[in-house]
């Protein structure tokens, strides 16, 4: 690093402790996440750090256990989403014709339609189990990495080095997955900073609507519709900075690895 | 003049984009499992009213011919009937529009009065080092606690920001109304204060993110050689700014400008459910929930219609901002 980069350090400390939070969801008893172990609506405590709620269940552990199904829906849509998008939209970048245009065509349409509606839609039908939620929120990725690997491999085509190993006839998967590929992996890591962010809020806004993964796994986004603000704030607060620290730390990764891409 | 091809060639794309989504939409729906009509009628119906109702829904007809009936409907402004309401899907659009278009322009309003303010101020914070040295601890301050803010606000989820609303200014200040939406025509008074948080919870995000566009654009227009032309020739740094900076460094916000104003207009299910405003996203969230799938179908073609002519309009008016465009 040849410059400073204080949004790559400080989004990387974020996403550190987040993963501490997952970790320490390991330890903590599980049947305090289930279970009414203590009074309704304890507020925080030396024994529960971040109070209880409506059924005496520890609101720590419930996050901390919560953040296993919103961390594995991002990274499951980081890896299927971000795999398929890049290589439908490497292979129809290189090869052009009809099979470019009718992936433009199709880009430009899910442009038009809000991802939430189309989950709202999938999900509706096909139930909000974990793994159905995992295939819908990663099947929605797709159209953001084919997007950028199109672009940035269009870019590439017309580069000399590229041309070259075309003429001296190396063939073309070996080009796309030697040559292609790791020049484009700067930018298709920085949409992948953004886009995990961006599934974690999808299935969190799902579950916000009454429509995520169905309880009773806990989840942040119906954790939040679910908490009463009037008698325990502090269930809804924690909530809160929990998801705003989470994109946050992955907003500041995006940006500190933008900036890496611009110093090179 | 704007050739009068790539406008061409741009609305065909735009007609394109519609095309594809209404068929999107019915694919995904066309793979409901259920019976639609038993559903609505129960499954001792009489059998003549259940053959009138599939009748009336196209069911009895394979789905490409059911999908073309839809698309003739569409053209002479039928989107056909919602099935739980029995009503006319373009008359329930009519019906929730206002509300989402007064939530939309309570949003941009705060978004320009917010944004550009506060972009440039920070601009200006981050420029001037000649001045006394305890004023410049109190702005400099100012401005991290602003950058700061801005992070935050882009990073916040937007339920999770009308939580936070509700809290503080329905709960702990109480100030103003979590709840109970107020229409127009019934109490003006009650109806904008009804409309502030839920506007708010919308706005503020892109308040930071044109906040950080145009502070952005700023920088950039500021290292240019004619801004340094312009400040080598004896202008203050506010003359530069404001005769030469801005009005270059507003073209790029003006995109982010017109995709939130855009956004907006499309309704949006989370804020809508988490303040109960009859909008559009309301509208296409029960409408999903409840699988009237007309509903669905009439709902989601309004917001991409608002899209993709949104977008369309957008590109237009670049050509009239920006000459340059024009040469291409």
């Amino acid at each position: 690093m040849s410059r400073r980069n204080p949004s790559l350090i400080l989004g990387l400390t974020l996403l550190g402790l987040l993963s501490l939070l997952l970790i320490s969801g390991f330890f903590v008893d599980d049947d305090s996440a289930y279970m009414n172990v203590a009074g309704q609506f304890e507020p925080p405590s030396l024994k529960h750090w971040l109070g209880t709620d409506k059924l005496g269940r520890d609101n720590y552990a419930r996050i901390a256990i919560g953040a296993r199904s919103s961390l594995s829906i991002g990274a499951c849509s980081v890896l299927i989403g971000g795999a398929l998008g890049s290589a439908l939209g490497i292979v129809a970048a290189w090869y052009g014709g009809w099979l470019d245009l009718l992936l433009a065509r199709l880009l430009d349409a899910l442009k038009a339609i809000p991802n939430l509606l189309l989950a709202l839609m999938i999900v509706t039908i096909f139930g909000s189990e974990l793994p159905v939620m995992i295939a819908t929120i990663s099947l929605l990725a797709i159209p953001l990495y084919a997007r950028m690997a199109r672009a940035a491999t269009l870019k590439l085509k017309t580069e000399d080095f590229i041309q070259w190993t075309r003429l001296i006839g190396i063939g073309i998967p070996r080009i796309l997955l030697r040559h292609v590929l790791p020049n484009i992996t700067g930018p298709l890591l920085v949409t992948a900073s953004l886009g995990f962010a961006g599934a974690v809020l999808t299935e969190a806004s799902l579950s916000y609507l009454g429509l995520g993964v169905p309880p009773p796994i806990p989840s942040w986004g119906r954790m939040l519709s679910e908490a009463p603000l009037f008698n325990a704030p502090w269930l809804a607060l924690s909530n809160v900075v929990v998801l705003t620290l989470l994109v946050l730390g992955f907003n500041l990764l995006g940006d500190g690895l933008q900036q890496m891409l611009d110093d090179r | 003049m704007i050739s009068l091809r790539s406008l061409w060639s741009r609305l065909l794309s735009a007609l394109l984009t519609l095309f594809v989504v209404s068929l999107i939409i019915f694919v995904i729906f066309q793979i409901i499992p259920g019976d639609a009509v038993l559903s609505r009628l129960g499954l001792d119906a009489d059998p003549a009213l259940e053959a009138l109702l599939r009748e009336e829904l196209h069911l009895n007809v394979p789905p490409w011919q059911r999908y073309l009936l839809w698309l003739s409907g569409l053209f002479q402004g039928d989107l056909g009937n919602s099935l739980r309401f029995s009503r006319p899907v373009s008359a329930m659009i009519k019906d929730s529009l206002p509300n989402t278009v007064a939530l939309a322009t309570f949003s941009f309003v705060e978004v320009l009065a917010l944004g550009l303010p506060l972009g440039l101020w920070l601009y200006t914070a981050e420029q001037e080092s000649g001045r006394a040295s305890f004023l410049r601890f109190w702005r400099r301050l100012a401005g991290t606690l602003l950058t700061v803010m801005v992070q935050l606000l882009l990073a916040i989820p937007v339920f999770a920001l009308a939580i936070i609303l509700m809290l503080v200014f329905g709960i702990w200040l109480q100030l103003l109304p979590i709840s109970g939406y107020v229409a127009y025509n019934v109490n003006f008074p009650l109806f904008l204060r009804s409309l502030i948080l839920p506007s708010l919870a919308i706005s503020l995000p892109s308040v930071a993110m044109v906040v950080r566009y145009l502070l952005t654009s700023l920088r950039e227009q500021g290292n240019q050689t004619y801004a340094r032309t312009a400040r080598s020739k004896g202008l203050s740094e506010e003359q530069t700014l404001k005769r030469h900076l801005l009005r270059n460094a507003l073209i790029p916000v003006l995109t982010i400008l017109g995709v939130i104003l855009i956004n907006t207009l499309g309704g949006s299910i989370v804020v809508e459910a988490a303040f109960g405003i009859p909008g559009i996203g309301q509208l296409l969230n029960t409408a999903i929930r409840g699988r009237d799938l007309p509903l669905v179908q009439g709902v989601s073609f309004y917001i991409a219609l608002v899209v993709t002519m949104g977008y369309l309009l957008l590109d237009l008016l670049y050509l009239v901002v920006d000459p340059r465009m024009k040469r291409e």
